[in-house]
């Protein structure tokens, strides 16, 4: 594990939290895909830091790298690319549809929260 | 035991399913429920008297140590006498009660339900069971006051008195399961014979099983909903809220009282100073009634006091005059809220001040409400009179202040008979259209009914030593101790006897001097206007939960995904960081890195920071795929040629998807127009966490003896020596196919999405 690329991770989820923050669908699915590659390095500095690649050849090396972290690492990549493509497709779709990049406010959720004086008095008995 | 409550839910279901043919036999049929618990009691009195409790088992989970255990004691038994005595005489009364209607036989139906819960609350061995049979009297008695439902202030007292009831169980159940866990069994009898030792939880446990028995029985400060109530019909009323509901709290208290006591020091002084103020405000509100069945109400408040002070006291004596009292009240006051009914079925109205001459128009009703009334004012020879005798010389032992207390509410007790007695059936100046009553033939049940429980009250009145060994075994059941009291018809002149007296001296003089009454009633009113009063609370207490539900959801509801996101992300972070910190972690910083490393993460970072800003969609594609090239090389740094090959052929694909995408976009972000600093915060907060969880993880990192084993077996099992590749299609090939699944549906959702658009995009061009 090295200082840099573990703040470098840190530095990917805090622009990808702030990216997903906002309300262009299309903003969210790039802050989407960067906290995917800040866990993505996380999971590799959980394994050993720089290293040689985990090919054997002959004897075991000291220096070669786990390959556990890789694997799973790779299978996120691939995950991740499905995600993102359906996304993308998703935000097409309602840009399309709506005219508009941006996530509304929830209709129903409003209508609820604005639901304040209207069942105030309850009965009483006289 | 099990079959008479078979029965109960067996008639029940009877009379909901035939309500067309039944009509006014619905109640006969409903009768049969607390006839069947009457023979039942009677056919096992002897021996449970004699100290041979009925037990009843049947395994239901073993496993979990969830059984249905019944076990009628003496004490049980007390109750379950006064749940038929009261049950019978009223299901027969409501029969003439009622016009044969549908609703009619639901309410018998209802009536029956609560009647057997009823048996089974008091049967119940299993702190479980009887927290599911005490929230069925709870919900039938919900709709048994709002029977009238086209009333909205029947409607508002049903929900009152579920909602505080229904909320005081809940405490119970919290507390029974607190003890329960401390106890280590959930079987009552267990409970009591080894009660939990006192710890902090003990005696929260305590307290929240307190405050179920406290709303249940309408002790103070919870004692409004008794009175509201009284919307429901009478028979409703006679049965659950003045004999047997009502004392679910008090059985409660009793059967648990001397383990508490025994427990915490605390519960003694509480229970008597609830049960007391109970007493004294009860009697007091009732002498301002000008509603029979209120006053009768605020009758059953105070008495419901007395009792369950003596009861919930866990001393012996105390208990015996508890369970003798219980006994007489549920004569008494049923009787005369059935009187009550009668009037109101014959007159349509329970106003004393309209009512006048019932005397001679209803005689035979008159007679059955003096000889209860006698009873409840305890003048010698009734049955009022041994029971109270039996408390007064118990708290006589106790402590001298106690006995003035209740005598207080004794005197209190007898202006209101007075004022009930002369307000129903006096003549007297009636304020405006006096009504009168109609002679009921002598088999009316409307008159024999009541009739059967005054007679009852009157003869034990004067052979009280019958109901000696009941008393005597009940109060043996629960405390342990015999003969820690007497009933007898005259007690011989002992202090006692002088308290009581002077009560009912005291009581005819208040009763004699109204005048004198209503002035001091008024100065007292325009004083206690200005202290909380129960109802108010109650009333002013539910608008402001609404107000707070309606405030808060609207406050966390409020329809905005980033707010939603922010909060789950915030909770995502503090939790796991408020988790670790108390652990006193140990946190390692690790060394710099290589050059290249600082090359790499700092074009890295300043893409990302770019990205974060920058409005053209474009230059945002070319930023991302920056990251991601980047990536791809600090992977080959960590020693993975095969993640950099992957990263490169995604990125790749995922630039032209973007590309795709964005071409049917405007050309820029437009501008956000709320504010960005609690973005700005919360991705901060979510940045300096992930720091600090490397820094953690750093310190607690070990070598993976997984991956240890992957390098040894890789070449010698699957015969490939890049152990990246063997993982993924061999060792964990499984998991390769779920991967490839995800992506199959993925790749096919966002087909069907963008498919259309395609092809109208070709057709439109």
């Amino acid at each position: 594990m090295s200082l840099i690329t573990l703040a470098v991770a840190a530095i990917l989820f805090a622009v990808g939290t702030y990216l997903i923050l906002q309300r262009m669908l299309s903003r969210v699915i790039i802050g989407l895909g960067l906290i995917s590659h800040g866990a993505n390095l996380l999971i590799m500095l959980a394994g050993t830091g720089p290293a040689t690649p985990p090919v054997v050849t002959g004897e075991i090396a000291p220096t070669v790298a786990d390959p556990l972290p890789q694997a799973m690492v790779l299978t996120a990549i691939v995950i991740t690319f499905g995600i993102t493509a359906f996304l993308l497709a998703l935000a097409l779709r309602s840009y399309l549809l709506t005219g508009t990049d941006a996530v509304e406010d929830d209709i129903e959720d409003r209508r609820i929260g604005r639901l304040d004086r209207a069942d105030e008095e309850p009965e009483v008995a006289a | 035991m099990i079959l008479v409550l078979l029965l109960h839910l067996l008639v029940a279901i009877a009379l909901a399913v035939f309500h067309r043919r039944l009509d006014k036999r619905a109640f006969l049929l409903g009768a049969v429920g607390p006839a069947a618990t009457l023979l039942w009691s009677l056919a096992n009195y002897d021996g449970v008297v004699a100290g041979a409790p009925v037990e009843q088992l049947v395994s239901w989970v073993p496993s979990l140590d969830l059984d249905i255990v019944f076990r009628v004691d003496a004490y049980a038994l007390v109750f379950l006498l006064v749940i038929a005595g009261a049950g019978v005489p009223i299901f027969l009364y409501s029969q003439r009660y009622f016009t044969a209607s549908r609703r009619a036989t639901i309410f018998a139906a209802t009536m029956t339900v609560f009647a057997g819960a009823m048996v089974g609350l008091v049967a119940a061995d299993h702190l479980l069971a009887l927290f599911v049979f005490w929230e069925l009297t709870t919900i039938s008695s919900y709709l048994l006051i709002g029977y009238k439902d086209e009333e909205a202030s029947a409607r508002s007292a049903a929900l009152h008195a579920a909602l505080v009831t229904g909320a005081g169980g809940l405490a119970m159940l919290g507390g029974m399961v607190l003890l329960a866990n401390e106890a280590g069994t959930y079987v009552i009898s267990e409970l009591t014979a080894n009660p939990p030792p006192a710890t902090t939880a003990v005696s929260v446990g305590w307290a929240l099983v307190l405050i179920g028995a406290v709303t249940k029985s309408a002790q103070f400060p919870f004692h409004a909903w008794l009175p509201g109530a009284m919307a429901a019909p009478t028979p409703a009323s006679a049965f659950l809220h003045s004999a047997t509901m009502v004392k679910a709290g008090i059985f409660l208290v009793g059967r648990l009282g001397v383990a508490a006591a025994g427990s915490v020091d605390w519960w003694q002084p509480v229970v008597l100073t609830l049960g007391a103020t109970t007493m004294v405000l009860g009697g007091w509100r009732a002498l301002r009634q000008t509603d029979l069945k209120l006053l009768l109400a605020f009758g059953t408040v105070s008495q419901l006091g007395f009792i369950f002070l003596l009861m919930g006291s866990g001393d012996p004596e105390l208990v015996f005059g508890g369970v003798a009292l219980l006994l007489s009240h549920a004569l008494f006051k049923a009787t005369l809220f059935l009187v009550v009914g009668a009037i109101d079925h014959e007159t349509g109205t329970r106003d004393l001040r309209r009512l006048s001459g019932l005397r001679r128009s209803m005689p035979g009703l008159f007679w059955v409400a003096t000889a209860a009334s006698l009873s409840m004012a305890a003048v010698p020879l009734m049955l009022g009179f041994a029971a109270k005798e039996a408390a007064f010389v118990a708290l006589l032992d106790e402590n001298v202040w106690w006995v003035a207390i209740a005598a207080a509410a004794s005197t209190l007790t007898v202006a209101y008979t007075v004022r009930f007695l002369r307000g129903a059936f006096g003549d007297h100046d009636v304020d405006r259209d006096p009504v009168f009553g109609r002679r009921l033939s002598a088999g009316d049940p409307l008159l024999t009914s009541p009739g059967a429980l005054a007679l009852a009250s009157v003869v034990l009145g004067l052979v009280p030593t019958v109901l000696f060994p009941l008393t005597d075994a009940a109060t043996a059941a629960v405390t342990g101790v015999a003969k820690a009291g007497k009933l007898v018809v005259w007690p011989g002149w002992v202090p006692a006897l002088a308290w009581s007296l002077a009560s009912l001296a005291g009581g005819l003089f208040l009763a004699g001097r109204s005048d004198l009454m209503r002035r001091a009633g008024d100065r007292v009113a325009t004083v206690s206007s200005h202290l909380p009063d129960a109802e108010h609370t109650y009333r002013r207490s539910i608008p402001a939960l609404l107000r707070f539900a309606d405030r808060s959801s609207s406050v966390l509801q409020n329809g905005s995904l980033p707010a939603y996101l922010a909060i789950i992300l915030i909770v995502a972070v503090v939790a796991p960081t408020v988790a670790v910190l108390t652990q006193s972690p140990s946190f390692a910083v690790p060394e710099g890195g290589s050059l290249l490393e600082w090359i790499l993460g700092g074009l890295i970072i300043g893409f990302a920071v770019a990205l974060a800003f920058i409005r053209r969609r474009f230059a945002v594609v070319i930023l991302l795929g920056g990251v991601g090239y980047g990536i791809a090389a600090l992977y080959s740094v960590f020693g993975g040629p095969d993640l950099t090959l992957t990263q490169l052929l995604v990125e790749t694909l995922v630039i032209a998807l973007f590309a795709f995408v964005l071409r049917h976009l405007p050309a820029t972000f437009s501008r956000p127009v709320t504010a960005q600093l609690p973005r700005l915060a919360v991705a901060l907060l979510v940045g300096a966490f992930v720091f600090g969880a490397g820094l953690f993880v750093n310190a607690a990192r070990q070598p993976s003896s997984v991956a240890a084993t992957y390098l040894e077996q890789s070449v010698p099992e699957a015969a490939g020596s890049n152990v990246v590749n063997v993982i993924l299609v061999d060792f964990r090939a499984f998991d390769t196919l779920g991967e490839i699944t995800v992506l199959v549906a993925a790749v096919l959702g966002a087909a069907g999405l963008v498919i259309p658009v395609i092809r109208n995009g070709r057709t439109g061009s």
